[in-house]
């Protein structure tokens, strides 16, 4: 059993400048064929103040925290036994190259399927811009199995 | 096949995003590009001592290509909300298509909201994941 008193638990925030060079990286890894997602001047040429973020690219910053997997660790789990089991984003404003997102996160639910064979755990991350502006939140929910 | 936003009704589809097939590269770009060095994802001696097979895919890579199939269609800047469920794994060699169709419109004074329902599978009809983006126009 997962221990239920880790809900509320916040983590340490992560800052991160969306570059060019990785708007582009995450494009090519992702097969993007939208120029907007990757050319500058193409980007500009269509009204955007640069490169525009990707749908799924707020995922990248968690990635960013000095210890990502701390919550498994908080979980004391293995991270082998961790399966992503929903993805959720809300959307406020689009984010750019150049953007400079702040990026904390809370566990904000633990649950069970299965008689328990199945835990559930939530996490939320709120993402605020250079200009205090909340752009997005996203919700990570993963089964332990 | 054309899809307009614009005069969508429920039960359209969006056109297919078909995925090249995916292969060890594949999870090792997206393994560095997004930073997700989650091993299970990209080392197979580490996989097999999980218990699997072999690696296998990112879930937010194969939500990432389903992004494509919803901003092929829409501005993102009118992508509210997108959320998925994970069904199943993602395996080397498998072939993905992206699809989805108008579930919902909601009309409230100038404002509409598109309700896409959205489905990835492989080849042989498994379904990867599914889910639905909120459009607003």
């Amino acid at each position: 059993m997962l221990d239920r008193n880790l809900i509320g638990k916040k983590y340490s925030p992560v800052i991160f400048t969306v570059t060019d060079q990785r708007l582009k990286f995450f494009s090519k890894a992702t097969a993007q064929t939208d120029p907007i997602y990757f050319d500058h001047e193409n980007a500009v040429k269509q009204g955007y103040k640069g490169i525009v973020c990707p749908p799924t690219l707020l995922i990248v910053v968690g990635m960013e925290h000095a210890s990502p997997y701390q919550y498994i660790e908080d979980l004391d789990i293995k991270i082998e036994r961790i399966l992503h089991a929903e993805q959720e984003f809300s959307y406020e404003e689009m984010v750019f190259e150049g953007d400079t997102l702040t990026m904390e996160t809370e566990i904000i639910d633990m649950y069970d399927k299965k008689d328990g064979l199945l835990q559930f755990c939530v996490l939320e991350s709120r993402f605020i811009n250079q200009n205090s502006t909340h752009v997005g939140t996203l919700k990570y929910t993963v089964v332990v199995r | 096949m054309n899809f307009n936003l614009d005069n969508a009704s429920v039960g359209d589809k969006i056109p297919d995003l078909v995925i090249e097939p995916i292969t060890r590269s594949t999870l090792a770009l997206y393994a560095g590009a997004s930073g997700d060095h989650n091993p299970i994802h990209i080392d197979l001696d580490f996989a097999k001592e999980a218990g699997m097979k072999d690696v296998f895919a990112h879930g937010m890579l194969i939500m990432a290509y389903l992004g494509r199939a919803v901003t092929n269609i829409v501005p993102q800047s009118n992508l509210k909300n997108f959320n998925v469920r994970f069904s199943s794994i993602t395996n080397i060699g498998d072939i993905l298509t992206c699809s989805g169709e108008v579930n919902k419109i909601d009309k409230n004074n100038s404002k509409k909201t598109i309700v896409l329902d959205l489905i990835v599978s492989d080849e042989f009809g498994d379904i990867k994941i599914s889910g639905a983006a909120t459009i607003e126009k």
